[in-house]
């Protein structure tokens, strides 16, 4: 099935059209998701909210763009929402601990181990994905979707709407501050801070 | 520092992609159910019918309030009649000195 027939076939509400868009981009999305949000419980639900935005916004889905750039785009979004609403709430389980409602829960960051990184790579992989968290939002984007996904500079590009030359300036950006964060020492001990817990 | 550096920023560069648990499918088709059985619900209780029923129940209560709260004419005048009846006990009510 070309990509047009599945669009079509999405949009007349297609069961069998729909499970292979699932099949196709379960893969892609996941991975995205889960490198941004690095938690694997909520990656899973956040990938299954993807593809329901995507089965019900498909009738709107203009072609400018291809379905796969549309599709790793709704999936940076919402795992972005998803980082917002996580740090919302975070905040406000702190205010309530303060004011002594104990059942408030403040979340308690880990490592992240991601399952596609390679054996001896694992612990050197867990602190950059930490650094990676301390960068701005499209930096971190942009890093993530080239080095997790593979994707080209004029594909990154692409999903976020901006230029190749754009992608080249923040991906070249977002070494430098994972370089500047890396040599500092107090990054370790706040790494090891976390390995701890 | 900086060979741990360059180790640590090369550390995804030959990573493989993760794949989603086995169950996605099914689990992103009971989720869309659940869904879809949650807005029909959402959608039903605002329904025509249901609406102009709770109007309805509204307005009749309204009603039933309004007509069972007293009379403010009534009661100004049995507050006229007792102060009367309190100043001729007493001797209050005034003559004319003509009589």
């Amino acid at each position: 099935m070309t990509e047009s027939e599945l669009i079509i076939r999405l949009r007349e509400g297609n069961e069998e059209a729909f499970r292979e868009l699932v099949t196709t981009y379960r893969d892609p999305v996941y991975n995205t998701v889960l490198s941004i949000v690095q938690q694997r419980e909520d990656a899973q639900d956040i990938a299954q909210d993807v593809f329901i935005i995507v089965f019900r916004s498909v009738q709107h889905f203009a072609g400018n763009s291809t379905l796969s750039t549309w599709i790793y785009r709704i999936a940076v979004n919402s795992s972005l929402d998803h980082l917002r609403r996580k740090k919302r709430r975070k905040r406000f389980g702190f205010i309530l601990q303060l004011f002594g409602d104990e059942n408030e829960q403040v979340p308690v960051e880990g490592d992240f181990n991601h399952p596609g990184v390679q054996l001896e790579q694992k612990e050197n992989a867990a602190i950059l994905f930490l650094a990676v968290k301390q960068l701005p939002k499209n930096q971190q984007v942009a890093f993530l979707l080239n080095k997790t996904e593979g994707l080209s500079y004029s594909e990154v590009g692409d999903i976020m709407g901006i230029s190749e030359a754009a992608t080249d300036g923040l991906l070249q950006r977002a070494k430098q501050n994972l370089r500047k964060m890396l040599n500092k020492k107090s990054f370790f001990t706040k790494a090891e801070g976390f390995s701890d817990k | 520092m900086t060979r741990n550096t360059d180790k640590i920023l090369s550390s995804l560069d030959h990573m493989t992609r993760a794949t989603a648990p086995e169950q996605f499918y099914a689990g992103l088709r009971a989720k869309m159910e659940r869904q879809q059985s949650n807005a029909v619900i959402y959608r039903s209780a605002l329904k025509p019918a249901y609406v102009t029923l709770v109007l309805c129940i509204f307005l009749a209560i309204n009603i039933f309030l309004l007509a069972g709260y007293p009379n403010p004419e009534i009661k100004q005048v049995s507050t006229i009649s007792d102060i009367q009846a309190f100043a001729t006990e007493y001797g209050l009510i005034s003559q004319s000195p003509i009589q």
